[in-house]
This record gives C-alpha cells, sequence and structure tokens, in this order.
C-alpha cells in the first residue's frame, strides 16, 4: 500500500503542475490580447501606412521587392516599433505551441499511466467504486491529450500559408472515404458519391476537409440501421458548392451558430466523442479559400453540409485572426 | 537475455516518465540494463566515462529533447561531433512533434524519433518495442566504437 501512496502522490502533483500550466496559458493569452489590441489601435491610427507619402523611401522600395502575395505582412509595418512587438509577439506565440505540446502532455502522461499502474498492479485489493474513480481518472486524461493535440493542430492551420494546387476533388474524397471506411471495417455504410469537379486549393488542407466532414458523417450515423452518406457537388456562377449528406444523428439548427466556433459541441459526449475543433477546422479552411460553409439539419434525420469554393482563386481569402 | 550489462542510456528529465519508461521495459527484463541521466551534462559525463572504458559498452541512447542545463539538442550534437560515440545508435524520445525539432534531430543525425505517446499503452508499448528493437534485433558493428 505504500506504494499506492506514492503513486497517489505523483498523481497530485501531476494535477498541480497542469494547474499551473493553465495559469500560464491563461496569463499567455492575456498578453497576446494586449498585443492585438496594439495592433488594431496602431491600424486605426495608420490605416494606410503603407502607400503613406510621408513614409521614408525605403519602406517604398522594400515593398516593390516583395511578391505580390506578402505585400500585406510585413512591409507594412517597417521601422516601427510595432513591428518588433509583433515579431515578439509571434515567437512568444510558437513558444507557446511547444510549451503546450510538451509541457502539458508530460504531466497527462503521469496521470494516465499511474492510474492504469494501480489499476494492474493493485486492482485486486480495490473496491469496485475505487476502480470506476480510476477509470475515470484515465478517461479525462485520454480526453484532454486528444484535445491538446486538436488545439495545437488548430492553431497551426491558422498559421499556415495556403499553397494551391490543382485538386481532383473526385479522387481525394474516394481516397479518404476508403481510408475511413477501412478504420472501421466492421460497419457496413452505404457511400454513394456523383462525379465530383476539380478546383484550385491547397491540396492537404482540402484533404482535411473531406476527412473531417466524412469521418462527422460516420461517426453520427453510426446508430442507424443502414447509414448512408451521399457527396456531390453542383457549378452556381463562380462557385463551387460541395455538399455531404448523412442520415444520422443531426442536429437541432436552433444551435446552427455554434456549429462552427472552437471547441463548441451539439451532442453529449456520452453519446458522440469528440472535442469540438473539427468543423472548427473546416470553416477556418474554406474561409481562407475565400468560401462558405453552412449546414442543414433536423434531430434524427441526418445533416447535410455544405461548402462553397470559388472557381476562380484569384480571389482574396477571407482573413482569419489566428489563434 | 541474462545479460546486466548498462545499454541503454534513457536520459530524461522527469522522474514520472522514467518510472513509467522502467516499467514497461521491466516486460522483457530489460530495466536492470538501463543507466538513467536525468539532465543533459548528466548523460555528457555518462557517456565520457563510458568512452574511458568506465563503464558497459552502450547499445543505445532514449534521449529526451526539452533537458536541464544541456538540451537534447546539444547532447546530440556533441555524441555526433565524438569520434567515439558517433556511431552511437541515438533515439529521440520526447513529447514535442513539433516540426523544426524534428528536422533539426534528423539533421544532427538521430537514428529515430519517437513522440512519446499520452496513452500509457501506447506509450508502454512504444517503449518495450523499442527496447526490444534496439537491444535484440538491431545489429550493431562488432567493433564497439563507443568503448
Amino acid at each position: 500500500m505504500r506504494e499506492l501512496e506514492i503513486q497517489a502522490l505523483a498523481l497530485l502533483e501531476a494535477r498541480q503542475q497542469i494547474k499551473d500550466l493553465i495559469c500560464e496559458l491563461a496569463e499567455a493569452k492575456a498578453r497576446l490580447a494586449t498585443q492585438e489590441a496594439l495592433l488594431c489601435a496602431h491600424q486605426a491610427r495608420y490605416p494606410s501606412s503603407q502607400e503613406n507619402a510621408e513614409n521614408n523611401e525605403s519602406t517604398s522600395r522594400i515593398s516593390k521587392e516583395q511578391p505580390e502575395g506578402s505585400k500585406r505582412s510585413a512591409p507594412a509595418y517597417q521601422n516601427l516599433p510595432l513591428a518588433a512587438e509583433l515579431e515578439a509577439a509571434n515567437k512568444e506565440l510558437e513558444a507557446f505551441c511547444y510549451s503546450v505540446s510538451h509541457d502539458l502532455r508530460a504531466p497527462l502522461r503521469s496521470i494516465n499511466g499511474f492510474s492504469k499502474a494501480l489499476m494492474e498492479d493493485f486492482g485486486n485489493n480495490l473496491e469496485p467504486e475505487a476502480l470506476r474513480y480510476l477509470k475515470n481518472i484515465e478517461r479525462s486524461s485520454v480526453q484532454m491529450g486528444m484535445l491538446i493535440d486538436d488545439l495545437l493542430q488548430f492553431s497551426r492551420m491558422s498559421r499556415m500559408q495556403r499553397c494551391d494546387a490543382v485538386c481532383d476533388m473526385d479522387a481525394m474524397v474516394q481516397s479518404t472515404w476508403l481510408e475511413i471506411a477501412e478504420q472501421d471495417s466492421q460497419r457496413k455504410i452505404v457511400f454513394s458519391k456523383m462525379r465530383l469537379p476539380g478546383i484550385t486549393a491547397d491540396r492537404s488542407m482540402m484533404r482535411q476537409v473531406w476527412l473531417n466532414l466524412l469521418s462527422n458523417s460516420a461517426k453520427f450515423s453510426r446508430n442507424c440501421v443502414v447509414a448512408r452518406i451521399h457527396v456531390e457537388a453542383e457549378i452556381l456562377n463562380d462557385e463551387v458548392v460541395f455538399s455531404v449528406e448523412d442520415n444520422g444523428a443531426g442536429f437541432d439548427m436552433r444551435y446552427a451558430d455554434k456549429l462552427f466556433a472552437p471547441f463548441q459541441r451539439l451532442h453529449k459526449a456520452r453519446d458522440f466523442e469528440g472535442t469540438g475543433v473539427g468543423l472548427a477546422l473546416v470553416q477556418r479552411i474554406v474561409r481562407k479559400h475565400g468560401g462558405r460553409i453552412w449546414a442543414a439539419s433536423k434531430v434524427n434525420e441526418g445533416a447535410t453540409f455544405f461548402f462553397a469554393l470559388p472557381r476562380n482563386t484569384g480571389k482574396k481569402p477571407t482573413e482569419e485572426p489566428g489563434l | 537475455m541474462s545479460s546486466n550489462e548498462l545499454e541503454i542510456l534513457m536520459v530524461d528529465d522527469s522522474p514520472e516518465d522514467v518510472e513509467l519508461m522502467l516499467r514497461a521495459l521491466r516486460k522483457h527484463n530489460f530495466a536492470n540494463r538501463v543507466h538513467v541521466a536525468e539532465d543533459g551534462e548528466e548523460a555528457l559525463k555518462y557517456l565520457l566515462s563510458v568512452c574511458q572504458g568506465a563503464g558497459d559498452p552502450l547499445k543505445v541512447v532514449f534521449l529526451d529533447l526539452k533537458l536541464p542545463k544541456v538540451s537534447g539538442i546539444e547532447v546530440l550534437r556533441s555524441i555526433r561531433s565524438n569520434p567515439l560515440t558517433r556511431h552511437l545508435p541515438v533515439v529521440i524520445v520526447t513529447s514535442s512533434q513539433e516540426e523544426p525539432d524534428l528536422k533539426e534531430c534528423y539533421r544532427l543525425g538521430a537514428n529515430s524519433y519517437v513522440v512519446k505517446p499520452v496513452e500509457f499503452d501506447t506509450f508502454s508499448k512504444a517503449i518495450s518495442d523499442l527496447g526490444f528493437y534496439w537491444l535484440i534485433l538491431n545489429k550493431p558493428p562488432l567493433q564497439v566504437e563507443v568503448k
């Protein structure tokens, strides 16, 4: 039982570490908010510093040398103390992400590991209720691990630059679906799709869109006797509207505005597991491509997710603030 | 399997992680073949003593990246720059899955890079697989460079 005490202590210690890190997280967030506010204030004061005549020559010369795409970012703040501040904020964000991925994960592994070790080594001496508590601890730590991973993926995606190429959406959907179906080969899902038009977009981002939408459909239709998923596309003026339809659990349209907000969920964890990041990520990607996303559903009657992408990708992406 | 030589150098500053890793290695009876260093400086000192013939020849180093005093990257760099340890297999075992870390480690000649899973069973399996692979399956050159 001495070992049991030691393991309980280790668990407590790990919990304290997580608490400390969460405090740090809040502080870093507050610092970033201040920096964002500073930036807004600056933009309000110098709305077009780039074209401003009183800006010195070096700025305009640098602007000319910059490739089209990056024009908006760096040179506008050249020679201003804010540039340094922004860079510092960016560096801080990077360091913070690193810290989250490393420092939060380590105590989590300890919580998960020692509660498992307790069960394995001392399970015979524990009351069923004690075992149930341990299972709860373990489940929560796994859930937190997923949250951290998704948070990191989300922030990485938010900062990522779009790298456009020709996307064969038809082949992409086919291969993504096979991948999903393979992971859950016991289930029978009737999958259908019409021939999808190609588009110019960032391939890895588009793949992520299909992966998230299709696996959502598979997840939320798992209680159907026969699950059906259908993908199609329609060309409307200068847009292609893609849609993914399923006959699953659906959601209440009254809460549709929460659907794409990060960490918001419309289903109980007990019914459908998840972190609430998948659709937020999809929305970010679609907006990065200058597109729109929306959904239509009825509770227990399935859901259809639509996303529209411009056929002409010369369109400027909607600006999204980083995390 | 009867060897009691210290063939793994485990460099990790988290006593909890070390304990869980040793627990996993016990499955193949490898736990008594591990020397633990809790920071980069200690690891370098131990490596030096091995080079001078004081310790058993090592088969592999399990190296964490975020370490007090001397970081894992620096330890890796100095292992690779010393002719006596240049060929010593180094496996990065870390929580970080940041691309810059991965790139830097491979650039410096890490033999493998493993992200510590949060989930205990996966973590245990990863570590005991690593032990089995580097101590049993992997074949080092006969001329042990370390000694």
